[in-house]
């Protein structure tokens, strides 16, 4: 099946704004960065407890992609060793910076 | 040595005094040359693996612009530790060449190993090589956060060392069962 051409252009656009486009931020890296690993490790413990810890905690919550999206973006009081401290709020360029590091997470 | 002079005259002795100092001095310009950030790059299998995730790191780009490469986490700056770790090092270079780590999979496949081999020397050494820039004794604890000054008294009085907790922040962390803290220096 042949497309018109006056429809390629219009559907060129669409396809390329839609979410499915691929980010691609290497969310890893980004972490490392933004200085996240400077206490989370991704199946190890370290001051804050594991990125798969924290993946499985917010997987079994039936609104934990949400839950999770206001963790990294509020800078929520937490514990630390008996002592309270603001979480580090994680800064993205954009959403679908913060989406490709939601997604990372829960994907562990 | 006088003797030696009147028997030989001072030539062989002056010649032999510019030979040692040579040796010195090249030496030294050759431990210098192989302790470069490209040199590392041009002979071990790490371009696009462990170089490239050690970019954008705190230990590549900050605030002063003070980095510390590959030689100053990885080579002792002691002398005979220096020769002892280039010469066990070379062994990678047999890698290099017969392509052990020369995939993405491969790599992957060993980083585990890798990471346990930088681990356990780094505890044996108390993270020696850490320490040639990060001296405890001159932090200073105003210039802290809080937290920061809380973790560190309490890795201390736990006994603990540099790389128990700052693990993975200049190279990604690998899959696999021990952490730097279940490694017991030898």
């Amino acid at each position: 099946m042949r497309l018109p051409p006056y429809l390629i252009a219009p559907l060129f656009v669409t396809l390329s704004l839609s979410p499915i486009t691929a980010h691609a931020l290497n969310v890893q890296k980004e972490l490392q960065k933004q200085g996240c690993l400077k206490c989370h490790a991704i199946s190890r413990k370290k001051d804050g407890p594991s990125i798969k810890e924290t993946a499985k905690k917010y997987r079994s919550e039936v609104n934990g992609r949400e839950m999770l999206r206001g963790h990294l973006t509020s800078a929520p009081e937490i514990e630390v060793d008996g002592k309270k401290e603001k979480h580090k709020m994680f800064e993205p360029k954009d959403d679908g910076d913060l989406d490709a590091v939601i997604n990372w997470i829960l994907s562990k | 040595m006088r003797q030696i002079i009147k028997k030989y005259g001072a030539i062989p002795l002056l010649i032999a005094m510019i030979i040692g100092a040579a040796l010195v001095v090249g030496a030294n310009v050759g431990m210098a040359w192989t302790n470069t950030e490209s040199f590392c790059i041009s002979c071990h299998e790490m371009k696009n693996n462990a170089y490239a995730e050690y970019q954008d790191t705190i230990h590549d780009t900050n605030r002063t612009g003070v980095r510390a490469t590959c030689p100053d986490c990885h080579v002792p700056q002691e002398f005979l530790a220096k020769v002892w770790r280039k010469t066990k090092a070379t062994m990678e270079l047999y890698g290099k060449i017969t392509g052990k780590i020369d995939t993405p999979e491969k790599y992957e496949e060993h980083r585990y190993e890798m990471a346990l081999n930088v681990w356990t020397r780094m505890k044996n050494t108390d993270s020696r090589e850490c320490r040639n820039c990060h001296n405890a004794d001159k932090m200073d604890p105003e210039k802290q956060t809080p937290e920061a000054v809380d973790r560190h008294a309490k890795g201390v009085a736990e006994g603990k060392t540099c790389i128990d907790c700052h693990f993975a922040i200049a190279h990604y962390e690998p899959d696999g069962e021990l952490a730097p803290e279940d490694l017991k220096p030898q």
